[in-house]
């Protein structure tokens, strides 16, 4: 009896062990929306969600919808497969920023700050996100 | 330390290269400067001669004699490139242009990453080509100081780090440290070593050249 009392914690152990590390991977996005656009590319960003999560004060610290200078992102809409929130959905090719420069520009604002104002230091040139195999 | 060099540093950098410039500009137009120019006799009247196209062909082909062209060919294509693709290669880089962009709103044109990449290799082939005659023809290594070395090593360095930032070998971040601070390196001391040929190279070939071929002594700047 113990021993199957043993075998049974054993197995789900290895299944929390399992779907914690499933979690751990599916965090990770590839940035990859600039595919099939035209233009000169580097490999894909993999993109640590929570990470950047823990980082960040607030959801609209990156996330953004813009009037007249001002955050107006109701944060609600902020769900997974919601088209609308995609970077993509605005920054256009004929918008004034473009995907590549809405990407670089959100992205680069935090990871150039000093070394000296951040507790631990982020990929601060191309090759750190856009990571060749 | 990290901060400085991919910050404040590169300001620096770009602002002692274009007053160091400036500088050295000025003070060759100072230096060069006298009450009296004299004039040459004309040694014969010129006659105006009928050009056709083949006499204008033989002109040029005979003028390459007693050039590099005619005493070392290789070196002289090897030099042309090398000298061609320094200033291309960095200045229509991707990444290059992605930073300039981001900093200042607006970029130059850019060539594919894999060109970059093949004439980066094609400067670090010349300069390997420099070094090997520096090192191994005895006619140049008879004038070759250290200084040479350490000139042709700021020169290459930032080609070097670049290559291998590219494709990512060895440590990423350390090799785009050692590449910005090879670059800035070679901003501030073309001004102040021989590297100025860069700016030097116009007035020597065509402001000298031309006072002494068609306005006879007189100073054209």
């Amino acid at each position: 009896m113990k021993r199957l009392g043993f075998c049974a914690f054993f197995i789900a152990f290895s299944f929390v062990l399992l779907a914690n590390s499933l979690l751990a991977q599916s965090d990770v996005m590839i940035l990859d929306s600039m595919k099939g656009l035209p233009g000169k590319k580097r490999p894909p960003v993999p993109f640590p969600h929570n990470l950047h999560v823990e980082k960040g004060g607030s959801c609209k610290d990156c996330h953004h919808l813009y009037e007249k200078g001002e955050n107006v992102l109701d944060e609600s809409s902020l769900t997974e497969g919601n088209k609308e929130i995609f970077c993509s959905s605005c920054h256009g090719s004929k918008a004034r920023l473009n995907l590549e420069q809405a990407y670089h520009g959100q992205c680069m604002g935090c990871h150039k700050k000093p070394l000296k104002e951040q507790k631990k230091a982020p990929p601060r040139y191309c090759g750190g996100c856009h990571i060749r195999k | 330390m990290v901060d400085f060099v991919q910050g404040p540093l590169i300001t620096i950098a770009f602002i002692i290269f274009i007053l160091g410039i400036l500088f050295q500009l000025i003070q060759f137009f100072r230096l060069t400067r006298k009450k009296e120019w004299g004039r040459l006799p004309i040694a014969y009247e010129m006659k105006p001669e009928k050009k056709t196209p083949e006499k204008i062909l033989a002109s040029c082909l005979a003028s390459l004699n007693g050039t590099l062209w005619k005493t070392d060919p290789v070196l002289t294509v090897a030099t042309s490139v090398f000298h061609v693709l320094l200033i291309l290669t960095p200045l229509f880089l991707l990444g290059h242009n992605i930073l300039l962009d981001q900093s200042c709103g607006w970029s130059l044109f850019s060539f594919p990453e894999p060109l970059s990449d093949g004439l980066t290799l094609i400067v670090l082939l010349c300069g390997v080509y420099f070094l090997g005659r520096r090192i191994l023809l005895a006619k140049v290594r008879a004038i070759t100081t250290i200084y040479d070395y350490v000139v042709w090593l700021i020169a290459v360095a930032p080609f070097l780090t670049g290559f291998f930032a590219y494709h990512q070998w060895f440590h990423y971040e350390t090799v785009m440290l050692v590449h910005i601070l090879s670059g800035e390196i070679m901003l501030i001391t073309i001004p102040f070593t021989k590297l100025g040929h860069m700016l030097f190279f116009f007035l020597y070939r065509f402001f000298i050249g031309g006072e002494y071929s068609f306005l006879r002594g007189s100073r054209t700047w």
